[in-house]
């Protein structure tokens, strides 16, 4: 896209220490190209060129965030991304070569927290990396550790939802969104604001990241996600959680 | 702050005709001219025509009969009257000379017996004048009758019309035998006058008649006028709306061809015509169609390669410092072209996307001022621009969109005009009422030259030869314009008053309170 | 191709051509003066055989026979040479002039006076006709005065009044003519040349 998004301001590297990457990536050339980049911002990074072998290293390397091309011989992108998605809260990014528009929302759709255009510098690959990882900051101190609404139950320093004492099985994405909107309730929020705090766009991010990644947390969260409770809509505005 | 109102014909025409190849089907012009009637069009000259020949023979019939059967009329009730009179005048003596007294009482013995209808009769002899009536002498009778009747041995008859009324005079001179087959003048003329209101009431019954008889048939006329019209228009209009129809885009559109006339022969030409028309533009659809396909296809290929070299530009930058200083220009130099490339390409994918349709509007309701102000922030033009951007304008646009506009516009100022660069936001009125979010980029730089003005928004166009590609892909405006298309507005670019700069003007329709996305 | 619109004169004409007849001769329209059959013949009394025939004169100037019975004619003297009443008698009768009855109808003799001592002389001419020598200058005659006298003279001699008549006056003599009532256009007497 012009002009090309220029970094985020220059966090100190030490807020996510040296992650370990798994790239998934069917091209030699961006593949080696995006690990060498990452490699040389510090990060300990595993590549696979099919998505077979991405699973068999996810389980071997535990990597702290997947890295996901979308367009895969075999087993696409899209598949991988559900695959991961129906065991783990790993953080994920789509690699899109398109940006077409239908992938994207496939991709996100299926579960991917972000999602990054190729070609994109090694900086902007890292700062959607860094913003997916960063440690959800508490807002308020004083609030209990965990907090009740309705059926809801949220554990912010755990980092955990639960659903009638279920533990739901959210991304970081999803989690985020969630403990953003619950911790200032009935507030509204727009999506350029959400996508400012929850997924740290500071500059105009893409709105689908939110519409998608509130109707997977609603089909999660909500008994009918039809007709929502929890994560409300309002029309021309935005989203806000209640009132119950 | 001044705004300019929009141009009426902005967005609303282009608009529809952006969004993806449905533009098929009537449109609202076309329902509203097809019923249009001419006061003298082809069916009204046809109908008028076909009436003015049935008009002609059945009036020509008609007052034809009429005459005939008046004169008819009129003629036997003369007829009966002359021979009547004559009748009841031989039926009398005369005393020669006549005396006033005698003739008097002849006359109102003749004036009984009238024929069809009771006439009044006159006498004329010598210097006596006497009449059946109160008046000696009648207003009624022409001194034409009187001569001929007085000149002439023989019986003779005139109509008259008096205050409306028809009479017929009958002027009868008197002779009386003196032998055999030897006749002689008495002197005596007799008149007799008959008013005739019985058969100018018939006359005038047929006169109604015969034209009551020339209206129906006038009406009956009509019924084939018509037919022959249709059978004249439908082709006529089959082939305007074929026409329309092409010229809106169904090149498949063909004439049944009925018959084997001129209009038939018409119509296999339009079909001809037709076929041909969409043979070449299917040519040139395809052809513009590999075009683009070929350009997206480029685009697709250099991304890859991109990617990965963009990926390590950063290596390259870190790592040229250990390097002697030519090798370190060369790998700066490809770290460099190498971001350049990949914008390049990115906005090449952009226009394909554009030209192929393919572009979304994902609309999200924001503050207009605010959206500015951030893309100036993100890209720390703030100290560099001034902007002018009133708060509490809600709008429904595409921010990402609408960052790259604001963004191209502001960059291109920055780069090709002169300090200070402006940026005002404003609302205006459309001509139809409706709201216009009106954004201006103004620079006070040279201006833009009027050779370069109309080609401003062409894709790499460079409006100085010398300007080299170093900065921007030469897509930028282009790309601008297409999304404010996407976006239903307009936006054009005009030197400031008094040669005070460029001005780019980006109206858009103002929307409010819609669905979310 | 694209014409100015312009008024249309052929279907105007036309209509009004059409209109006229129609709408025009609705009622009764009116004639010349048209010539319709014989004149009326009717009996006159008295029956011209069995009186006598003088022709005056009208106001107009158109000639006028009268019919008197022969015994009421006034005593004129002089031979009769004919059945009936002489000419003589009826020339003289002719100067008299029109009787009270005959002047109430206006007629007139128009003739010079006859002298008192006067009278029409009677002599076969030739060729059956008859010449009658007047005691008066015929140039006093005027035309109408020549046919009244000549029809005068002829039906007396003949009851169809088809004797050619030659007047002789004391200055002169006119041509011999015959009372033609039928073949004349204004169906009057003229004199017109014997045979």
């Amino acid at each position: 896209m012009t002009p090309a998004p220029l970094p985020t301001a220059s966090d100190p590297l030490d807020t996510v220490r040296m992650a370990r990457l798994l790239l998934i990536e069917d091209d030699p050339s961006v593949r080696e190209g995006v690990e060498l980049g990452l490699r040389h911002r510090g990060h300990e990074v595993r590549t696979a060129a099919t998505g077979e072998a991405g699973l068999a290293a996810l389980r071997e390397f535990r990597p702290d965030l997947l890295l996901l091309d979308l367009m895969l011989p075999g087993m696409n992108g899209v598949q991988v991304c559900r695959t991961v998605r129906e065991e783990s809260q790993l953080p994920i990014i789509m690699l899109t070569a398109r940006g077409d528009d239908f992938d994207v929302v496939v991709g996100l759709e299926a579960g991917a927290d972000d999602y990054i255009v190729k070609p994109a510098r090694t900086e902007v690959i890292e700062a959607r990396i860094r913003a997916v990882l960063r440690r959800f900051e508490e807002p308020g101190g004083g609030r209990p550790a965990v907090e009740f609404h309705g059926e809801l139950a949220i554990d912010r320093s755990g980092l955990s939802a639960a659903k009638n004492g279920e533990r739901l099985t959210l991304a970081p994405s999803e989690m985020r969104l969630l403990l953003h909107l619950s911790a200032s309730p009935e507030q509204v929020f727009s999506r350029q604001q959400l996508l400012e705090h929850v997924w740290e766009y500071s500059h105009h991010g893409d709105a689908r990241l939110v519409d998608a990644c509130v109707r997977r947390l609603r089909n999660k969260i909500e008994d009918v996600p039809g007709s929502p409770r929890y994560i409300q809509t309002l029309r021309g505005f935005g989203y806000r959680f209640g009132p119950l | 702050m001044r705004l300019r109102v929009p141009r009426p014909r902005g967005p609303s025409r282009r608009g529809p005709s952006r969004r993806g190849p449905s533009r098929r089907g009537p449109s609202r012009r076309e329902a509203t001219g097809g019923d249009r009637r001419r006061p003298f069009g082809l069916r009204a000259r046809l109908v008028l025509a076909f009436l003015l020949v049935a008009a002609v023979s059945a009036g020509t019939t008609a007052a034809l009969t009429f005459r005939e059967v008046r004169n008819a009329v009129l003629g036997t009730a003369q007829d009966t009257a002359v021979s009547a009179f004559r009748d009841q005048v031989r039926e009398v003596y005369f005393n020669l000379p006549l005396n006033t007294t005698d003739l008097v009482g002849t006359l109102r013995t003749i004036a009984r017996n009238g024929r069809p209808h009771p006439w009044y009769v006159y006498a004329e002899y010598g210097s006596i004048r006497a009449s059946s009536g109160t008046s000696p002498t009648s207003t009624v009778i022409t001194p034409e009758l009187r001569r001929e009747a007085h000149s002439e041995p023989s019986g003779s008859f005139q109509r008259v019309v008096k205050d409306g009324v028809p009479y017929l005079t009958i002027g009868m001179p008197v002779v009386f035998e003196v032998g055999e087959n030897t006749v002689m003048p008495t002197g005596i003329v007799l008149y007799a006058v008959m008013p005739m209101p019985e058969e100018q009431a018939n006359v005038e019954a047929l006169g109604v008649a015969a034209r009551n008889g020339a209206l129906p048939g006038l009406a009956v006329a009509l019924v084939p006028a018509l037919i022959a019209a249709r059978s004249v228009l439908r082709p006529v209009r089959e082939l305007r709306q074929a026409t329309r129809s092409m010229g809106g885009g169904r090149l498949d559109t063909r004439i049944e061809v009925r018959g084997n006339d001129e209009l038939a022969d018409l119509a296999r030409t339009f079909n001809e015509s037709a076929a041909g028309l969409e043979h070449s533009v299917n040519e040139l659809r395809q052809a513009e169609e590999r075009a683009r396909r070929f350009a997206s296809d480029v685009s697709h290929e250099l991304r890859t390669p991109l990617a990965g070299m963009l990926a390590v530009t950063e290596v390259l930058d870190e790592g040229a410092e250990g390097l002697d200083s030519d090798t370190a220009r060369a790998v700066r130099l490809i770290s460099a072209e190498t971001g350049k490339l990949a914008v390049l390409v990115e906005d090449l994918m952009e226009i394909s996307r554009f030209d192929a349709r393919a572009a979304e509007l994902n609309t999200d309701e924001v503050d207009a001022a605010e959206t500015i102000r951030r893309t100036l922030e993100h890209r720390r033009w703030t100290d560099l621009v001034r902007a002018e951007l009133p708060d509490g304008i809600r709008t429904r646009l595409d921010p990402r969109r609408f960052d790259v506009v604001v963004a191209n516009l502001v960059g291109n100022a920055l780069r090709h005009g002169g300090p200070p660069v402006t940026v005002r936001l404003g609302t205006a009125a459309g001509a139809d009422g409706s709201a216009w979010l009106v954004t201006e980029v103004a620079d006070r730089g040279p201006g833009i030259g009027p050779d370069v003005l109309p080609h401003i928004f062409d894709r790499f166009y460079k409006a100085d030869a010398a300007r080299t590609r170093s900065v921007g892909s030469g897509l930028g405006l282009a790309i601008t314009l297409e999304n404010v298309r996407l976006h239903g507005g307009t936006v054009r670019a005009a030197n400031g008053p008094g040669g005070t700069g460029a001005v780019f003007t980006v109206e858009m329709p103002l929307r409010t309170g819609e669905a979310p996305a | 191709m694209r014409r100015r619109p312009r008024p249309r004169p052929p279907a105007l004409v036309a209509l009004s051509a059409l209109a006229a007849p129609v709408l025009g001769g609705c009622g009764v329209p009116e004639t010349d003066v048209i010539a319709a059959g014989a004149p009326a013949t009717v009996e006159v009394y008295p029956y011209p055989p069995t009186g006598i025939v003088l022709f005056f004169r009208s106001p107009e100037g158109r000639l006028m026979p009268v019919i008197r019975f022969a015994d009421e004619a006034p005593d004129v003297p002089g031979p009769g040479d004919s059945p009936g009443v002489s000419t003589q008698q009826t020339v003289a009768e002719l100067f008299v002039g029109p009787l009270e009855n005959e002047r109430e109808a206006g007629l007139v003799d128009g003739l010079p006076e006859f002298p008192f001592e006067g009278i029409a002389r009677t002599a076969p001419y030739r060729d059956g006709g008859v010449e009658v020598t007047l005691p008066i200058d015929l140039r006093d005659l005027d035309d109408l005065g020549v046919r009244q006298v000549v029809c005068t003279i002829a039906f007396t001699e003949d009851a169809e009044g088809r004797t050619p008549v030659r007047l002789r006056g004391i200055d002169t003599a006119l041509p011999p003519a015959v009372c033609d009532v039928d073949a004349d256009a204004g169906g009057l007497p003229v004199p017109t040349d014997g045979p």
